[in-house]
């Protein structure tokens, strides 16, 4: 199967999620995706978000406000899921994340979350293993050693927690990420 | 052996006969028919939404389980692992029998040697996987920041998850930072009293431990404030308190007199711009006065008393 043919944007909308822990290589990803034509997120929305929401608040989020936060993240996500109507496209994130964040500060996940879940829902999620560097002498600081390693971890289980059985990209260049990840996808119905 | 290699072989033995269960039972995995050293893996409790509910670790332990399968290290079982435990569409749901047989066929060996030998080994490989990635969770309990010396500066990926996780990790910093200040403070009382050094240098390093622990008060409570009453990702409901505590002991206070404390606690605020604010707040000498006093065993100096009066 070519690229072409993957990329054929007549055929019926095809959803895939790439997503991982913070020094998973998922921003390299998406811009070689984006160099090679491939629709794909452009930016993360909920960086955009969070930056919006700490400057409305003039401080660090508190507990009050990550619900609030995590429910307008959903609803970009929500939005970028129904934008897409036809052909392939590659999400930087996708609505399940959601699962990890709440249960990185330990909230449960609410109602309209798992709604989305049950509604909206993609056609393959691709998990970016940690890169080789995430472990290496240098970065032995504790924010990387420690918190991201669980973030991650809380991703993944979001997606099995949502009924997906993600698939998982071995660490490597991004190209050949994106090699990986394409021969794992089927051809598309016309 | 030694005794550590006995007891660890042991573990290990015990949940691979667990997971000899599982197989047995197939997916999904029921609470009921799962052995409690799979439950209380480490990686399991840190995925379960709720640590304390069989239903949710039954449930955080099969993503556990299909993601450890997904990426087993033995090349040339794996296929065969994934087909036995049924996580593969080809035995999803299929008999014990059934996965075998689709198990050995893929392996290349006969129903019956792979039942004997080569279906415990399976469950070996998986269990120890299981461990591995249990050490991995527990190294991402928090507990007081192990610090390296490091070659280049930390360059935080743009992601929300790795600045709230920035975040954190400075909240739970400050709170250990503040927390080791009062330690060294609260030693150095213990030393001055011990050598029965000149009252007004016992309590003036009383005066510093009480700054110390104002501070360790307002870390606690921005803590609280940003993350909740519990500290996130520990391994049981340790609280945000719990580390201040382990500076030492420290005279008991009311619960008024904390909230003074924290209020004037601010990492900014020097040691003579806290006791000028306590001075000056109700209730603050009697504090300084009975802190003195409980924590140095002595009354305070009538100079001091007079000063503060």
């Amino acid at each position: 199967m070519t690229l072409q043919q993957l990329l054929n944007p007549t055929t019926p909308p095809r959803r895939y999620v790439i997503t991982g822990g913070p020094s998973a290589g998922k921003d390299a990803v998406f811009t070689e995706l984006q160099e090679m034509g491939v629709p794909a997120t452009v930016g993360e929305p909920a960086r955009e978000i969070y930056r919006a929401h700490r400057d409305r608040l003039g401080r660090h989020l508190q507990v009050g406000d990550r619900q609030a936060y995590s429910r307008d993240v959903l609803a970009a996500f929500v939005r970028e899921f129904c934008d897409h109507t036809a052909g392939l496209h590659f999400y930087n994130r996708g609505i399940p994340d959601g699962y990890g964040w709440d249960a990185f500060f330990g909230l449960r996940p609410y109602p309209e979350l798992e709604e989305a879940t049950r509604i909206y829902r993609y056609d393959a999620v691709f998990i970016l293993d940690a890169l080789d560097d995430f472990d290496s002498e240098d970065d032995l600081v504790w924010a990387k050693e420690r918190e991201i390693r669980r973030v991650h971890e809380l991703i993944i289980q979001g997606y099995y927690d949502a009924g997906y059985k993600p698939i998982f990209v071995p660490a490597d260049d991004a190209a050949r990420r994106i090699s990986f990840i394409l021969a794992q996808l089927p051809v598309p119905a016309v | 052996m030694i005794p550590s290699e006995r007891t660890s072989e042991s573990a290990a033995d015990t949940l691979a006969g667990e997971v000899r269960l599982v197989v047995r039972n197939g997916l999904p995995v029921r609470p009921d028919q799962v052995g409690p050293r799979l439950l209380s893996l480490a990686a399991v409790r840190a995925r379960a939404l709720d640590a304390g509910d069989r239903g949710s670790r039954a449930r955080a332990l099969e993503a556990v389980l299909r993601a450890e399968l997904d990426r087993l290290d033995n090349a040339e079982l794996a296929a065969a692992a994934r087909l036995l435990f049924g996580v593969v569409e080809a035995t999803s749901g299929a008999k014990l029998t059934a996965r075998r047989q689709a198990a050995a066929t893929a392996a290349g060996y006969e129903v019956h040697h792979f039942r004997k030998r080569i279906e415990p080994k399976i469950c070996g490989l998986v269990a120890g996987q299981l461990l591995r990635a249990g050490e991995d969770a527990e190294a991402a309990l928090p507990a007081a920041p192990v610090l390296h010396a490091a070659a280049r500066p930390l360059v935080l990926p743009a992601d929300v998850f790795a600045w709230e996780a920035a975040e954190h990790q400075s909240a739970v910093a400050a709170l250990w930072g503040a927390a080791y200040l009062l330690r060294a403070e609260l030693v150095n009382v213990a030393r001055l009293v011990s050598m029965d050094a000149p009252p007004g240098e016992v309590d003036g390093a009383a005066d510093v431990a009480l700054w110390r622990h104002a501070q360790v008060l307002a870390a606690t409570a921005a803590y609280r404030a940003c993350y909740g009453a519990v500290l996130l990702h520990a391994a049981g409901d340790l609280s945000p308190d719990q580390i201040g505590s382990s500076a030492g002991w420290t005279p008991a206070l009311t619960p008024a007199q904390e909230l003074l404390l924290g209020g004037l606690g601010g990492p900014d605020d020097g040691f003579a711009s806290f006791t000028a604010r306590l001075a000056a707040s109700g209730g603050g000498r009697d504090l300084a006065a009975r802190w003195r006093q409980a924590l140095t065993g002595r009354r305070s100096r009538p100079d001091q008393e007079e000063h503060d009066g």
